[in-house]
Order: structure tokens, then C-alpha cells, then sequence
């Protein structure tokens, strides 16, 4: 204990204690106050409506009668004023030393805070010290955990975040221990000379109870005076109200409060710059609230900026203007959202200051992320020849994706595609996802391509990894090796071989499908079962087979697993029943046609036929896929999972999966049609069933006895000899399959006219004997144009045009009717096609090089011609609508759309709907009135667009219930609350959203 | 209203309404039972034993899944998709059909279809007094002296199988057949340097020009030009004249000297009808068109003396190698022995083959394509014949002009025997009785028709039987004084074949 120093007896030191429902901590408090080693001259208690012991207690302590007892409602500020306001805050003091000037001092308070014994005393100290310093505060700790370092001063940055600048629950090792201004101090132990007390008018009542230290702090500097932290002084602090330890009675909204400070205390260049960002801020904020499926904090949220808003001029005005400007920005830290995000990214875990390596090098130390770094580095190896297109991929089961994002939106929105013959089929919802992906990569289609194709394997790593992590007991290595085993199956090397899209997708995605599922049956999860069906629905826009192998699997698995348990049905019901009703329109096109089932994003490419082997060995066979023992480890792996006595529904769950999906591709490739995703099933279910077998070898390989070490480590060996093999034969065969680069002038398409829009007719020779006949507009198609199939007469028409046309029995004038200007073969120098062509008499040779041959038909041609007995013209129109002015005629002239005829077509001439009818027994036509007139033409959307439009707030309203629930996000700060209700369904490792909400007490 | 729809609703509810509650509550009563057994099977405690059983040892179940593996196995080689068939397209009859006769000046003209077509139909020429209507019949007329090039078009009923000949008979009888537009045609036979006259007749029976590609073998190798003077320009619905070895475009004077000529005719667009007339000192003839194949036969040897000629043109830059089988009357033979003739390159190469006076029908096979022709000389006259495609059960051959003195020469593979129905065609129509020919393997039959009543001309029908083999047909034609003219039978054009055609819409 250190002797008082004897200038220190000039300092009057009037102690306010305010008390509320804190019993709890009152004894405590008191007895720290009452035994300061400087003592305190006055000390004014004052309660505001507490229910509890406490004024009894305060009685005891302050006589009776001279506790203020104040209503329940009264704020902190009022309750201090009323307070200071007493008779016994002035009474006199016995004169101490002579000749000395005295100084009066406040000190408040709080219930649920004890100062240490000698706090006032090192108070003074440094009050002595720096005459200046007219508000002086102590280093806060914790009440329970004494080490924890609460609070050494505080700040409040530009978008109203409090700033501590300490970590959570960081540990005070002196580390702070500096005597230096800070923007404000806590009101608990706040030490003010009681003229700037009185100068200011105390602590602002506008804000409650939180925020207004600080607002106080940046009063003082603004009247000259500074607020400094005195480290050596402790106090030791519940911060009961902030944690919810105890309730208040007035509004106390800490965000409004923040808010307030900002509004009132900004110096007006400032606050300029500072008002949008604080609204942007907060709607923000709110959205985020939302979409944490939180609408009370959202509106809360809402409900403070506007409080805020509406309170601060009142604020303003009552302050002596020029007074707000001062150098308090130099407290506000810059950028906090940003020095926040390592905190983010690494997970709020870690709170001991570590002598560990950086964020970034423990990040990279995740198993999971070294995993999916080196699946990166085998699938960049492998897919060299793929990359090395530069994005302008084609062949396959791949279109290639010429133009912008915008063309895939435009796509996706419209009601009518002028594709081929045209076609008023909806978009596949593929090309929609594919658009949302290629708006994030730049806009860029091929990009979006691209990343699929080189990220689908290192992500199907990531999410079999994650999946398996969450499988009870398996152990770190052995989620690594499914994540790699299940990445790099035949199935996924042979689809990125072939290009097929929604193979890789479904692959990438199955894994966490798995995981929702999972929980959707298995634990009271809320957002499971939407977050299941969102991805499902994903899944099924690109295959919609996953759908129905999800139907096949779920309804078993109800029974298995979640026999007993309620709403699992009903659970199971959303996962299942949301992705068809988020595809609807499509949906219902893919009932009316159900072989689409089989069909995958992409056109229809060649199938493999693999042997019957290959096939148990999950082996679709084709580019891509390596010879069929690669699997061979696995499936014995997992054969021998069998004989486990232990873990055993995960094994028989993993083949059951296996003998569905396998059977489900058999069937598929009858069709014949590609069974990737039908294998994929089958894989995941073989790879679940080795890792139970591969945790049980794990454990053995330490167990005592050379038989069973031995038996484990041949299981460990055939377990990785598949990834191994897989990864050495994809890297050294590479990607070689259809994959080419697409070549965009492969087409002359410039020759054509944007007036009258002829149309192309492509045509060559197949391998089977076919003749292949593709009728292409202005541009090249675009992936999910391919589904764009017109109407059986219009594609009867054009097969019998063609037909004719290439035997010699018929002339071009048949593909003139159909808006064929232009007719081309690729590669004329060995297709018997040209010859063909040359020899057709009304078809004229326009030109040929190596790469195409083109000609035209004699009779002009375009989308929409004037049909007058023998005499066609071609007449301008628009690449959808049409406008165009027909000059009077002889009566009976028709004008032909090549469109397929349909009621979506409006059409007026001279301002009368115009007579519609049906020519050649697929095309659009109308009767033109000798007078002639202006022709209008337009197709009707609306439809379209309204599903489009229930649509999107279908999926947001899905995205947002899907979204983990607000349990999860609502944590407080710097505590982790452990085994809470929502925490059950997570691993340990995911990543974490910090609170966003700042308290303080 | 309001009261009639709610008697309407009442009655349509008194009598659907207990079907429907009745179906509802069976409906629910299904679903009700199936759910709780599914719920007592999933449970361990009320699912029957042996189901417990079952999982508990792990032995057996790992037996049943290796055997559920092993189905899979045997069912996915069951169910192997096939290797993809190839696609067959369809057959349609012809709906119009050209034939360009080429220079009619003092010609008999002959026409025929076959009978059985359906629907209207004619086939005319422009400018003649030609008309026919009625398929099954023949029709023929001598045309005056001084008519040019007549061009035959016919649609419907009439086009398919529409076949025109035209015989002309000043310095030795000369017939041909008045063929459709091609764009590719071979020619094989005498130069000009063994010849009066070699004529290169193009006729362009379209609305536009076509430019046509003349190229010529002779033994010495390819006869060379200057770059563009072999390319003929025929304007629309005309007819050009080309005399090998003296124009510009027969190639002037460098083909001069070829005693022997193969000509390659190619529309460059579009297509074109050509024909080859050649004069000699001793007979004249027509050269049958032909085309360039590894495997052919050359019908129509004619019996009797004279020199007979193999023609082997090679239009590829390799010497090909063939070897020859002889059909004759009594059976196959070998006429060169085991040996096999070495044919030049980019060049008409001769070999003199002796029959023994047989008539005969070769079949040559090589390791390169080759264009084939035959010269016989008999008499005063020559006449040419060349390979042409068999006639089969769908592809039935025409002759247009057939007289007193026509002899039909029917060769069957020695792989095959072959059957065939003649029927002859009058101007009335199809004569009432068929004449029913076998052809053994590996020989050839000489036929020769009585006239139907009612005129010396006739057309005729050659159409193999079903279960027939394919058959190489060839008319040759005497009249006395005159000479002959040999004519080899390729397959009528009665039915196109359509390609099958799939349609995408991505390229």
C-alpha cells in the first residue's frame, strides 16, 4: 500500500452510485467503494424502482432517508442528475489543508461494478498529473473472470461500431497499460470534475442507456477539455444490463444510440460525407437481418435509424454550434469492417493471442483446404489441353457460350426464341443458373464454363470432405480420402472429358444434398429441409434425374432413418417438393416429355457403351474415363465394409445407395443416354461404405497384434490405391475428349442480311447415315438454346425439306418457304453432301473453302415474306416483333411468317387485327387486304415474364429459409455458447458470421 | 342466376359428392394402412423376425449384396446398348424426271415408263408435238432431218422411270439413251485420232448456266490444258457442241493424236446431260455413260466375230491392278487366265480379249476405282457398251426401242442365279402375257422377243423376280445393212431414295 500523496487531499471526490435491480452485485460494489485507499468525501445512492434487496441494502449503507429513490423509467443520465441534484451531493467538507485550491470531482457508479482499492486513489494520481485531463475513466475487467480485459477506453467508428481495440476476451497482461486520451470512457467508475460536469449538463438522457459515455467523451473534447484512461486504476464490471443479466425498463437500443452519437456529435463537413453511408449502413444491416431470417432486428434496425434521424437536430440545436467540431476523428479507427475480416475468415475462436503464424498460413493449414488445393493442382495439370482453349469450348455435350451474360439472362427471360425455326418452349432453368454464374465471373459465359469445368473436381473434393466430416467418428485422413477418392471417380474425370455440365454440378453438389438431407431426418433443424431442396433444385435444373433418384432415395430413408420422429415427412415433403415447384414452368414440360428426365444440360452428345464391367466398376466409359480396375480398391473396400460389425447403417445405407443408382444407369444407358448421374449415386454410396471400412482400419493399425495391423494396412492400401491411380492417370492422359476449341467464324454468319433475317440451314453428313440439318439465325446458338426444339410440323417440314433437297426429288424452294437464305456444309472436301448441293438446279454456289461450303437457294428469302401466287419477297423484320409497311395489291396475297404458327403471335395490318392462318401446315400466315397497310407484329411475354418474376421471389423467399437460422448468427460476442440448440447440426469448423451488433452496458 | 346455379351445384353435389367421399376416405384409408406398416417395418421392436434377422448377420447380407453386384453384371451385359444401327431413310417414287435427248436430227426417238404408277402426270417435250400420259406405254416417232437436241421433262405418274432413247442410223447404227442430268460422267471409248468425228454433246436442261468441266485420258496419260479452257459454259435450256480433239474445248490439237479417250464430264454447278457420239470410217455409236468403281460389270459383249476391246481408264495417280471373269453362255470363265491386267494411271489402257465368238459379260475387279468400256467391232460397225449398275428386286431396267431384231443379253454373277419377268410395252399398253427368264450363276442368256401384235417397236421391262440375284442387263440392237448398236441397262429411276434426316438445334 503506497502512502497517500498529500496534494491529493485538495480533490472533493463525490461518489454517485445508481442503482437497479443489482442485489445481485451491491454488496460487492459497496464494500469496494466504501473501502477506497483514498476515501470518497460524498457518496449520493440513488435507485430507480429496483425490486430487489438493493435499497435496503442502500439504506443501510447511506442512512435512511437519504437514499433518492426514483420511478423504474428514469435513464441513467436523469437518474445521476437527480442525483447530483440532492442536498447531499454539496455537503460540506471539512477544509483540509490550507491555501490549497480544492477541487471537486464526480464519480459514478454502477451497481454491477466494483472498483479496486485503490482505483480513486490512482485517479487522482493521474488527474494530478495531467491538469488538462477534466474526465478521467479506469481499465474495466471482468466481474467473474477477473483476467479479461474488458474495456480501456472506447471509441465509436463512422458507421457507429463501438471500437474497444481489444480482441474478444483478451486476457490484460498490461498490454494496454498506457495513460493516453481516449474518445470516451465507461460511465462505470468515470471519474468528471464536477465544473465540466456541470458545464456540460451531464450525461445527454436522449440516449438511454448505452452509447452515452461516449457521446459525453466527445462533448468534453468538443468544450476543450480531454478524456483520458487511467490503466492503473481497475474497475471490475458485470456489464449486467448489456448481457441481459438484468432488464430496464426504458428503451434502451444500443444501435439507435450509436446512431445518435454520429448524427449529433459530426462536425457538418463530416456528417455530409458520413449521412449516406450511415443509411446505406443501416439498410444494409437490415437486409443482412433478413436474410438471417431475424425481421424483428431487421425492423429494429430500421426503427433505430429513423429514431436516430429524427432525434438528432433536436440534439444539434441544443448544442452550442461550433462546438461539435474537434480532434475526435483522430480516435475513430478507419476501415474497422476491413481489419475485421481476418477475424471472419479465421473464425472467432481463437482468442488467446497465439505466438502461432499468421491468419492466413493456420487457414492454409486445414486439412480440407490443402486437400481442395491439391485437387486444384491435379485438375489445372490435367485439364491443360481444356484450359489451354482459352474458354471457347465446344464439341461434346457442351454448346458453346458465345455473347454475354446479358444474351444468357435475355434467353432465359423470354417468351419466344428465335432459334431455328423458333420455339416458344421456356428456357431450361439451367441457363439461368449459368446466367447468375457468369454476372458473378465478369459477365463472361465461357468463364462461368470454364470454372465448372476446372473447379468441379477440387469442389466435389471440398463437399465430400465437408460431408464426410459430418459423419459421426471419422477421423480427419479419412475424410480427406473420401473428399479426393469421391473428386476424382470415373464419373467426374468423364464428364469434364465430354463437358457434360450437369454431371459435374450434381457431382459437386450431392455431397452437401447428403449432409441437408441428413438433417432434414435427422435432427429438429429448421432451415435443413430448404436448404436440401434450394440445392436439389440446383441439381435438377442441370440433371433432372437427381430428382428422381432423390425421390427413389428419400422415401426409403424416411422410413430407415426417421421412423419415429415427427414432421419428418412433412420435412421431407419441402426437400422434395421445392425444386419442381421452383422450376415450375419447366417442370411441367419435363412431365409432358418425360424422357428429358434422361437428358442433362447440354445437347444430346455420343455414349459410351461401356462393358458390363466397367460399369459395376462405376466406369461410364468414354473420354475421360480411365480403365476400369482404377476403382477396384474402392469396391473392395467397400465390400469388405460388409463384414463391419459396427457402423453398420451407414454401410448398408452406402449399397443400397450404390445397387439404386447402378441400376437407375443401367437403365439409362438402354436408352442409351448418359448415366452419370445415376453413377454418382452409386460412387457416393460405395465411397460411404469404405470410410466406415477405412475408420475401422485406422483404429486397428494401432491396435495390438500383427494380424489385425496387417489386414488394416492392406484395406489402407487398396483404399488409396484408387485416388492415387485416378489422379496419375488423369494427370498423365489429360482431358482428352470432345472438348475442342470452338472456332467462332465457323459460320460466315456476316453474310446474312439484318433486314430481312434469312436464315441459315447447316447440313452434313452423320456417321450413322443421317443427314444433320441445323437452321441457325444471326448468332450461333448459346447453351440452353438447344432445347429450343420447334413443333412437330415445323420440324417435319424442315426434315423433308432437307430430305428432298439432298436426294435430288425436291428443289430449295421448299427451304425458302421456311426463311432458308443461306444453305452451308462444313467441311465440303469430304462430305457427299456438296456434290449433292452442286448438283440441286435452283440452288446457287456462292462460294467454298476448306472449312465450309455455302450456297443459296434461287428464290429470295427471309422471316417474313409477301407471298404473292409465284412471286415471294422477302420483307424486313425484327429478330422477334416486327414492323413493316405492305403497299396496296392484287387481293390474295398472303404474308408468311416462317415462324411456327402459334396464338402468341399479334398481328394487325393497317391497324385491324389481321386474318391468321396456318401455311405449309407449320407456318404462321395472314391475309393481306389488297389496300395494303403498315404490318405490326408482336409476341406475347406476359406469361413468361410473370413466371420468371413468382420465380425469383420464390427462390429468394427459399434462399432466405434456407439460410441458417438466427440462433446461429445472434451469438454474443466473445462468448460461444456450446451444444446450443442450433449448434447441434454444425461441425466445428464451418465458417462463422460474426455478431454484428456492438454492446455495452 | 344466382338460384339456378345453386340448384345446378346442388345437384351435381347430391350426385358426385358420395363417390368422391367414398373414393377420398378408401384413398386414405390405403394410405393410412401403407404408412403404418412402413412404420412398423422401420422399427426393430414390431418389424417381423426374420427381417432382423437378416441384418444381423453380416455374412449373409454381404452374400446378398455381392449377388444384388453380380445381377447388375449380368444385367447391364443384357442390356448393352447395340453400337448405333444406321439410320435408314425412306423410298419415294420420282415426281419429275428430264432426259436430254442430244441431237435427234434423223433419229427414231423411243419413250417408255413402266406401268403401275398412280395419279396424273405427263411428259413432254418443248417445242415437239410430244405428249404422253399414260404410264405402262411406249411411244416412239422418227424425227424429220434437221431437229436439234430435244429435252424430255415429265412429272407425276409419268416421271418415274421415265426412260428415252434415241437410235439414229446414218453411218452405222448408233443408239443411246437420253440421260437425266448428272453432274458427273465418264465416257470411254475411240479418240479422235482412230476417228472421223468425236462430239461432246452438253445439254443444260435448267433456268441457269452451267459450267461444265471436261477432262480427257488418253494411253499416253491425261491430256493437259491450259488452265480454264476445259471449262464449258452452257447457257439455259441449250445444248453445246463440243468436237474433241479440234476445238478449243475438246482440247484442241494435243488430243489430236489419242487414239483412245476417256472423258470425265463435271458440272461445276449445277448439272448437265452429256452425251458422246463417235465417227468412223466403219460405224458410228453412242458411248454409254458410266462412272469409276473398284468392282464392275460390263454387260453386253456382243457373239459372233470381230475385234473386241477392253477399255481401263484410271482416273486416280496409282496403276491399278484387275482382274477379269468372264460370264458367257456356258458359264464363267476367265479370259486372260489367272493373270491380271495392269491398267496405267491417269490413263485409258487397251487390252484386246478374244471370246471365242461368245457372247459374254465381264466383270472386272481392281484395287483402285477404274472406268471400264468395251469396243466390239462387228462388220462395218462398231458398237460400244460400258459398266453400268445391276439391275435388283427394287431397281428394274427399261429399254425404250426394241425391234424385231432385238437381242437382250442377261448376265448373272457366278455368285448368284438370277430370275427376271420381260414384259413388253406397246403404244397400247403393257402386253398381256410376261416372258419369265432364269439366268444361271456365272452365265449369260441371249434373249431374243417375238413383237407384240399391233407393231415392230415395243418397249420392255427387265425387273429380276423376288429372291432373284442381281442381273447385268444389255440390249443390242441389228437391222440389217445398217449395222448394230449395243446399249448397256442401267436401273431405271422409278423411286428416290430419301435420306434420313436429324434435325438439331445446335450445329
Amino acid at each position: 500500500m503506497r502512502t497517500v500523496a498529500p496534494q491529493l487531499d485538495r480533490h472533493i471526490v463525490t461518489a454517485v452510485l445508481v442503482t437497479h435491480d443489482g442485489a445481485r452485485w451491491l454488496p460487492e460494489t459497496l464494500k469496494a467503494l466504501l473501502t477506497q485507499s483514498h476515501p470518497v468525501d460524498r457518496l449520493v445512492a440513488a435507485d430507480t424502482g429496483s425490486t430487489d434487496a438493493g435499497p435496503a441494502m442502500l439504506t443501510e449503507v447511506v442512512g435512511e432517508g437519504n437514499l433518492i429513490t426514483l420511478p423504474a423509467r428514469t435513464r441513467y443520465a436523469d437518474a445521476v442528475t437527480a442525483a447530483l441534484a440532492h442536498p447531499a451531493s454539496t455537503v460540506e467538507v471539512p477544509e483540509g489543508a490550507p491555501g490549497v485550491d480544492r477541487v471537486e470531482w464526480v464519480w459514478l457508479i454502477h451497481d454491477d461494478s466494483a472498483p479496486a482499492p485503490d482505483a480513486l486513489e490512482r485517479l487522482l494520481t493521474t488527474a494530478e498529473a495531467h491538469p488538462p485531463a477534466t474526465v478521467l475513466g479506469p481499465k474495466l475487467r471482468d466481474w467473474d473472470d477477473r483476467r479479461v480485459l474488458l474495456e480501456a477506453g472506447v471509441a465509436i467508428d463512422r458507421t457507429g461500431r463501438r471500437e474497444t481495440g481489444l480482441d474478444p476476451r483478451e486476457f490484460d497482461q498490461g498490454q494496454h497499460d498506457t495513460i493516453r486520451e481516449v474518445m470516451g470512457v465507461s460511465t462505470a467508475g468515470m471519474l468528471v470534475r464536477r465544473d465540466v460536469w456541470d458545464e456540460l449538463g451531464g450525461l445527454d438522457p436522449a440516449f438511454g442507456l448505452f452509447r452515452d459515455d461516449v457521446d459525453f467523451g466527445w462533448r468534453v473534447y468538443a468544450a476543450g477539455h480531454r478524456v483520458l484512461i487511467a490503466p492503473d486504476a481497475v474497475a471490475f464490471h458485470a456489464e449486467a444490463a448489456a448481457r441481459g443479466a438484468r432488464r430496464v425498463a426504458f428503451p434502451a437500443d444500443d444501435r439507435r444510440s450509436a446512431l445518435l452519437v454520429l448524427l449529433a456529435n459530426l462536425p457538418l463537413s463530416a456528417l455530409a460525407l458520413s449521412l449516406p453511408i450511415i443509411v446505406v449502413t443501416s439498410f444494409l444491416r437490415a437486409a443482412f437481418f433478413a436474410a438471417a431470417k431475424r425481421p424483428g432486428a431487421a425492423g429494429r434496425e430500421l426503427t433505430a435509424l429513423r429514431g436516430a434521424l429524427f432525434r438528432a437536430p433536436r440534439l444539434r440545436r441544443a448544442r452550442r454550434p461550433g462546438l461539435t467540431a474537434s480532434g475526435v476523428n483522430r480516435f475513430q479507427p478507419r476501415w474497422p469492417t476491413l481489419r475485421r475480416l481476418p477475424d471472419v475468415f479465421v473464425g472467432r475462436g481463437a482468442t488467446l493471442p497465439s505466438p502461432e503464424p499468421g491468419a492466413l498460413y493456420r487457414w492454409l493449414r486445414r486439412p480440407g483446404v490443402v486437400m481442395t488445393l491439391a485437387l486444384t493442382l491435379v485438375a489445372l495439370v490435367a485439364e491443360r489441353h481444356i484450359i489451354a482453349t482459352g474458354g471457347r469450348l465446344g464439341g461434346g455435350a457442351l454448346v458453346p457460350a458465345w455473347g454475354g451474360a446479358g444474351d444468357l439472362w435475355a434467353e432465359y427471360l423470354t417468351g419466344w426464341h428465335p432459334v431455328g425455326l423458333g420455339s416458344g418452349t421456356g428456357a431450361p432453368p439451367y441457363a439461368g443458373v449459368l446466367a447468375a454464374l457468369a454476372t458473378l465471373l465478369l459477365g463472361k459465359p465461357w468463364l462461368a464454363v470454364l470454372v465448372i469445368l476446372v473447379a468441379g473436381v477440387p469442389l466435389a473434393g471440398l463437399t465430400a470432405y465437408t460431408a464426410a466430416r459430418r459423419l459421426r467418428g471419422l477421423a480427419v485422413p479419412v475424410a480427406v480420402w473420401a473428399g479426393v477418392t469421391y473428386a476424382l471417380l470415373p464419373v467426374a474425370t468423364g464428364a469434364v472429358a465430354t463437358g457434360r455440365l450437369g454431371t459435374i454440378v450434381v457431382i459437386v453438389l450431392l455431397p452437401l444434398i447428403g449432409v441437408f438431407a441428413t438433417g432434414t431426418l435427422t435432427t429438429p433443424s429448421r432451415h435443413a429441409p430448404w436448404a436440401a431442396g434450394l440445392l436439389l433444385a440446383v441439381a435438377m435444373a442441370f440433371a433432372p434425374l437427381t430428382w428422381a433418384l432423390a425421390v427413389l432415395v428419400g422415401l426409403p430413408a424416411r422410413y430407415a432413418l426417421a421412423g419415429h420422429r415427427p414432421y419428418a415427412g412433412r420435412r421431407l415433403a419441402v426437400a422434395l417438393g421445392v425444386p419442381p415447384l421452383l422450376l415450375l414452368p419447366w417442370t411441367l414440360h419435363l412431365l409432358a416429355h418425360p424422357s428429358g428426365f434422361l437428358r442433362e444440360a447440354g445437347p444430346r452428345a455420343a455414349v459410351a457403351r461401356p462393358q458390363a464391367g466397367a460399369l459395376v466398376m462405376l466406369s461410364p466409359g468414354g473420354p475421360g474415363a480411365p480403365v476400369f480396375w482404377v476403382t477396384a480398391g474402392l469396391a473392395a473396400t467397400g465390400l469388405a465394409a460388409l463384414l463391419l460389425r459396427r457402423r453398420r447403417t451407414a454401410v448398408l445405407a452406402g449399397w443400397l445407395l450404390t445397387i439404386i443408382g447402378m441400376l437407375v444407369a443401367i437403365l439409362v444407358l438402354t436408352r442409351p443416354e448418359w448415366p452419370g448421374v445415376a453413377l454418382t449415386f452409386a460412387a457416393a454410396g460405395v465411397v460411404l461404405a469404405a470410410a466406415s471400412m477405412l475408420r475401422v482400419a485406422a483404429t486397428k493399425l494401432r491396435a495390438p497384434g500383427l494380424i489385425p495391423r496387417a489386414g488394416a494396412a492392406v484395406v489402407l492400401a487398396a483404399a488409396a490405391s484408387t485416388p492415387l491411380l485416378a489422379a496419375a492417370l488423369w494427370v498423365v492422359h489429360g482431358a482428352h475428349g470432345a472438348l475442342a476449341r470452338a472456332n467462332p467464324e465457323e459460320f460466315p454468319l456476316v453474310v446474312e442480311s439484318h433486314v430481312t433475317r434469312p436464315r441459315f440451314l447447316i447440313l452434313s453428313s452423320r456417321t450413322d447415315g443421317a443427314v444433320g440439318a441445323t437452321v441457325i439465325r444471326e448468332r450461333s446458338p448459346i447453351p440452353g438454346e438447344e432445347t429450343a426444339e420447334p413443333p412437330a410440323p415445323a420440324r417435319w417440314r424442315l426434315r423433308a425439306a432437307v430430305a428432298g433437297l439432298t436426294s435430288g426429288t425436291g428443289g430449295a424452294s421448299a427451304l425458302s418457304r421456311l426463311g432458308v437464305g443461306y444453305v452451308l456444309v462444313p467441311d465440303p472436301g469430304h462430305d457427299p453432301l456438296t456434290g449433292a448441293l452442286d448438283a440441286v438446279p435452283d440452288l446457287q454456289r456462292l462460294g467454298r473453302t476448306s472449312g465450309f461450303g455455302l450456297w443459296q437457294p434461287v428464290t429470295p428469302s427471309g422471316r417474313l415474306m409477301l407471298v404473292d401466287g409465284r412471286t415471294v419477297t422477302p420483307l424486313a423484320a425484327g429478330s422477334i416483333d416486327a414492323k413493316v409497311r405492305i403497299p396496296p395489291g392484287p387481293a390474295g396475297r398472303t404474308l408468311l411468317l416462317a415462324e411456327p404458327a402459334s396464338a402468341g403471335w399479334h398481328a394487325a395490318i393497317g391497324g385491324h387485327a389481321a386474318r391468321s392462318r396456318t401455311l405449309d401446315g407449320w407456318a404462321q400466315a395472314y391475309d393481306v387486304p389488297a389496300s395494303g397497310g403498315t404490318f405490326t407484329l408482336r409476341r406475347g411475354m406476359l406469361l413468361r415474364h410473370l413466371w420468371v418474376a413468382v420465380q425469383g421471389v420464390a427462390l429468394l423467399l427459399v434462399v432466405v429459409l434456407a439460410l441458417p437460422s438466427a440462433a446461429w448468427v445472434e451469438r454474443p460476442r466473445g462468448r460461444r455458447r456450446r451444444g446450443g440448440h442450433a449448434r447441434t447440426t454444425k461441425a466445428k469448423d464451418e465458417p462463422r458470421v460474426q455478431a454484428m451488433s456492438g454492446v455495452e452496458s | 342466376m344466382r338460384a339456378a346455379l345453386a340448384s345446378a351445384y346442388a345437384v351435381v353435389r347430391r350426385v358426385l359428392g358420395p363417390p368422391a367421399r367414398l373414393a377420398y376416405r378408401l384413398a386414405r384409408a390405403v394410405a393410412r394402412a401403407a404408412g403404418a406398416y412402413a412404420v412398423r417395418l422401420s422399427s426393430a421392436d414390431t418389424r417381423p423376425g426374420w427381417m432382423n434377422r437378416l441384418p444381423a448377420n453380416r455374412f449373409a447380407l454381404a452374400a446378398l449384396v455381392v449377388l444384388a453386384v453380380a445381377a447388375l453384371y449380368g444385367v447391364a451385359s443384357f442390356a448393352r446398348p447395340a453400337a448405333s444401327a444406321p439410320r435408314h431413310g425412306t423410298t419415294v417414287p420420282v415426281t419429275s424426271a428430264y432426259a436430254a435427248c442430244p441431237d435427234t436430227h434423223g433419229a427414231r426417238v423411243s419413250a417408255v415408263t413402266p406401268p403401275g404408277a398412280r395419279g396424273s402426270g405427263q411428259a413432254s417435250v418443248a417445242g415437239a408435238p410430244v405428249l404422253l400420259t399414260t404410264p405402262g406405254t411406249a411411244w416412239s416417232t422418227d424425227v424429220k432431218k434437221g431437229a436439234g437436241p430435244w429435252v424430255f421433262g415429265a412429272y407425276g405418274s409419268l416421271a418415274p422411270g421415265l426412260t428415252v432413247e434415241q437410235t439414229t442410223s446414218d453411218g452405222g447404227l448408233a443408239g443411246t439413251r437420253c440421260d437425266r442430268p448428272a453432274t458427273d460422267l465418264w465416257f470411254a471409248g475411240p479418240g479422235p485420232a482412230d476417228a472421223d468425228d468425236v462430239s461432246l454433246y452438253l445439254t443444260n436442261v435448267d433456268d441457269r448456266p452451267v459450267t461444265a468441266l471436261v477432262a480427257a485420258l488418253s494411253p499416253e496419260g491425261s491430256i493437259e490444258t491450259p488452265e480454264g479452257q476445259n471449262q464449258v459454259l452452257v447457257g439455259p435450256h441449250s445444248t453445246r457442241l463440243v468436237q474433241v480433239g479440234v476445238q478449243v474445248e475438246g482440247f484442241g490439237q494435243t488430243a489430236a493424236d489419242a487414239k483412245l479417250i476417256a472423258l470425265h464430264v463435271h458440272a461445276m454447278t449445277g448439272r448437265i446431260s452429256a452425251a458422246v457420239r463417235v465417227d468412223r470410217k466403219k460405224g458410228a455409236d453412242w458411248l454409254p455413260a458410266t462412272a469409276p468403281s473398284r468392282r464392275v460389270v460390263v454387260p453386253g459383249v456382243p457373239s459372233g466375230g470381230g475385234r473386241r476391246r477392253l477399255l481401263i481408264a484410271v482416273p486416280g495417280q496409282d496403276e491399278a491392278r484387275v482382274t477379269v471373269q468372264g460370264m458367257a453362255p456356258d458359264g464363267a470363265f476367265a479370259p486372260v487366265g489367272e493373270r491380271s491386267l495392269d491398267a496405267t494411271a491417269l490413263a485409258v489402257t487397251p487390252f484386246d480379249l478374244g471370246f471365242g465368238g461368245k457372247s459374254t459379260a465381264l466383270r472386272l475387279v481392281a484395287n483402285r476405282p477404274i472406268v471400264a468400256a468395251l469396243v466390239a467391232e462387228k462388220g462395218d460397225d462398231f458398237g460400244v457398251t460400258a459398266a453400268v449398275p445391276p439391275l435388283g428386286t427394287a431397281d428394274a431396267g427399261l429399254v425404250a426401242d426394241n425391234r424385231d431384231t432385238t437381242t437382250l443379253l442377261l448376265s448373272a454373277p457366278p455368285e448368284h442365279a438370277a430370275a427376271v419377268r420381260l414384259t413388253q410395252l406397246a403404244a397400247q399398253g403393257p402386253a398381256a402375257s410376261a416372258k419369265d427368264v432364269a439366268v444361271p450363276a456365272g452365265h449369260t442368256v441371249e434373249v431374243s422377243l417375238p413383237p407384240p401384235a399391233g407393231g415392230d417397236d415395243y418397249g420392255l421391262t427387265i425387273a429380276p423376280r423376288p429372291g432373284s440375284g442381281p442381273v447385268y442387263a444389255a440390249r443390242l440392237l441389228e437391222v440389217k445393212k445398217k449395222g448394230f448398236t449395243l446399249l448397256p441397262i442401267a436401273p431405271a429411276r422409278i423411286t428416290a431414295a430419301l435420306p434420313p434426316v436429324v434435325d438439331s438445334t445446335v450445329p
